[in-house]
């Protein structure tokens, strides 16, 4: 991949080798290899039950490969948990929990090695991470009690608190209303300039203008520069799911981090 | 109502009783909130039946083997830790079969208890205060009993309630943060097991879980921070426990049953009244 021009292109932030992973011997993914590199924004879309989520799974650690190798940030996952920050499922925070704005965010600066207890520089932190979605104002409110997009948007606060080395980012706009939706693509509009960032996403109409690559997951996995999505490349993903893992084309093409 | 406010001035056990009420209102209102945000009300009830077989293996040692020290009260706590680490096992292992090994585990506790009970020559009446609950025989030492629970449990929740609200509030993200998820859960049941003991002298094991559950769904209704429906919970909670014991005074109704119809009425009276969030 020499000929390459990449300019922030550093060591690969992601890099999967030969990863295989299956719940209970049914096979989820099979010989994942992929690479996602320091600045890139990449998209992870792809028919439900496809592995979306298990693959991010896979690079935060949460789950383990039942074959081959996922290195983070140059080692395995459980060892820089600490430098990832996690946007997880909709479905995993309940949303009508009693817990205030900026408490949900402070939890991204408490955990093993940062103590047990939110300091004052803590609280700082999590205020600068609320005003980066334009949530700060809304720091006392009580979680429940606000929109599903803005709670998306705190929880990624929560993820930008632990001041992140590589997002990893669950559907940010799952159950959120369209106007709710577009402040979200703004707020990853301007968190891509200064992040590595892996999103799974069912809308790859809308985030391809804003991702750099899209790795398509379905069982197998292919990575494509955001130039190479093409109207009848969604059509196969989406209409013909099981096509869409029978890429044709041989050779990586430019800045396409898989083979 | 006012011969109870009088007879309280006259009878030690009368005031014995309000105390212990009110001791167990403190951890009730605090564990209580854990178990209703973290919504584990079903393994709170299977650790609190499960209590019997300890409460009926004391009293067996204590008869049969002659060993003394073997009290019901040890019995219940070593019973509900025991439970609790299991039925948290089983949880965190047995993802898809929870409930038929939690429901079992449940019915299998008393089962063992009563085989005890069964086994232990003499009447059980005290073991039957401790199922359904007899607050007005509530001891001075069980009140001490009770106090040094409550201070273990509040003072662990208070010490902990970041990680706790954490692991509460998203466990996924409580493991990124590197907290040991499993360990907290357990810690958490563990607070759950010696609620149950110290209610369990108030309104029996029975019917533990409402007391646990119904001051903290009140709470829940009005509360948007989980600290402030501790608080709410352990109010309302000395509230039904303190009126229920004067209400059954005068008919001579049973104390725990009258505090837990109470609440009832009152959790009814709060859906109706606030919309659920």
């Amino acid at each position: 991949m020499s000929h390459v021009p990449r300019p922030q292109a550093g060591p690969a932030v992601v890099e999967m080798r030969g990863v295989s992973f299956a719940y209970d011997g049914e096979p989820v993914l099979t010989e994942v290899d992929l690479a996602v590199n320091r600045g890139d924004f990449a998209a992870v879309v792809g028919p439900n039950g496809g592995g979306k989520t298990t693959l991010l799974k896979l690079m935060a650690g949460l789950l383990e490969p039942s074959r081959g190798t996922v290195r983070v940030l140059g080692r395995a996952p459980h060892k820089v948990r600490a430098r990832l920050g996690w946007l997880p499922q909709s479905l995993q925070v309940d949303p009508a929990f009693p817990v205030s704005v900026l408490e949900v965010v402070l939890m991204g600066r408490l955990g093993a090695g940062r103590g047990l207890r939110p300091r004052a520089e803590d609280r700082r932190a999590a205020l600068e991470a609320l005003a980066r979605v334009e949530m700060e104002h809304l720091a006392a409110r009580p979680f429940s009690r606000l929109s599903g997009g803005q709670q998306r948007r705190v929880l990624i606060a929560r993820a930008l608190a632990t001041g992140p080395e590589l997002l990893l980012l669950d559907e940010p706009t799952a159950g959120v209303d369209p106007a709710g939706e577009l402040e979200i693509y703004a707020v990853l509009e301007t968190l891509r300039h200064h992040h590595t960032m892996v999103m799974v996403s069912h809308d790859l109409g809308f985030v391809s203008p804003l991702v750099d690559h899209v790795i398509c997951v379905n069982r197998r996995v292919q990575t494509h520069p955001t130039s190479q999505i093409t109207p009848e490349l969604i059509e196969a993903m989406y209409g013909q799911p099981v096509r869409m893992v029978r890429h044709d084309h041989q050779g990586p093409p430019e800045g396409c981090a898989c083979g | 109502m006012s011969e109870f406010l009088s007879a309280l001035w006259r009878y030690p056990f009368l005031q014995y009783a309000l105390w212990a009420g009110l001791l167990a209102s403190v951890s009730c209102g605090v564990v209580g909130s854990l178990v209703v945000v973290r919504r584990i009300s079903y393994l709170a009830g299977a650790i609190a039946h499960s209590v019997l077989a300890g409460l009926g293996a004391a009293r067996w040692m204590q008869v049969v083997l002659g060993w003394q020290w073997a009290h019901p009260l040890l019995g219940a706590v070593v019973a509900a830790l025991l439970a609790a680490a299991v039925m948290g096992l089983v949880s965190l292992k047995a993802r898809e079969r929870e409930d038929t090994v939690v429901s079992a585990l449940w019915a299998v506790g008393m089962a063992v208890g009563l085989m005890f009970m069964a086994a232990t020559p003499g009447y059980a009446t005290d073991l039957m205060a401790y199922l359904f609950g007899d607050i007005l025989m509530v001891t001075p030492q069980q009140l001490w009993v009770m106090a040094g629970l409550d201070l273990v449990v509040v003072g662990l929740v208070v010490v902990f309630y970041h990680p706790l609200l954490m692991v509460c509030f998203d466990e996924e993200f409580a493991r990124l943060r590197g907290l040991k998820v499993e360990l907290w859960f357990l810690l958490l049941l563990g607070l759950v097991a010696l609620t149950v003991v110290i209610l369990a002298a108030v309104v029996g094991l029975v019917m533990v879980i409402a007391l646990l559950t119904l001051p903290a769904g009140i709470a829940a209704r009005w509360g948007h921070r989980l600290g402030g429906i501790m608080a709410g919970a352990v109010v309302l909670s000395a509230v039904f426990t303190s009126l229920g014991l004067g209400l059954s005074y005068g008919p001579d109704l049973p104390a725990g049953a009258c505090i837990i119809v109470l609440a009832g009425a009152a959790y009814l009276a709060a859906a109706a009244l606030v919309r659920p969030r």
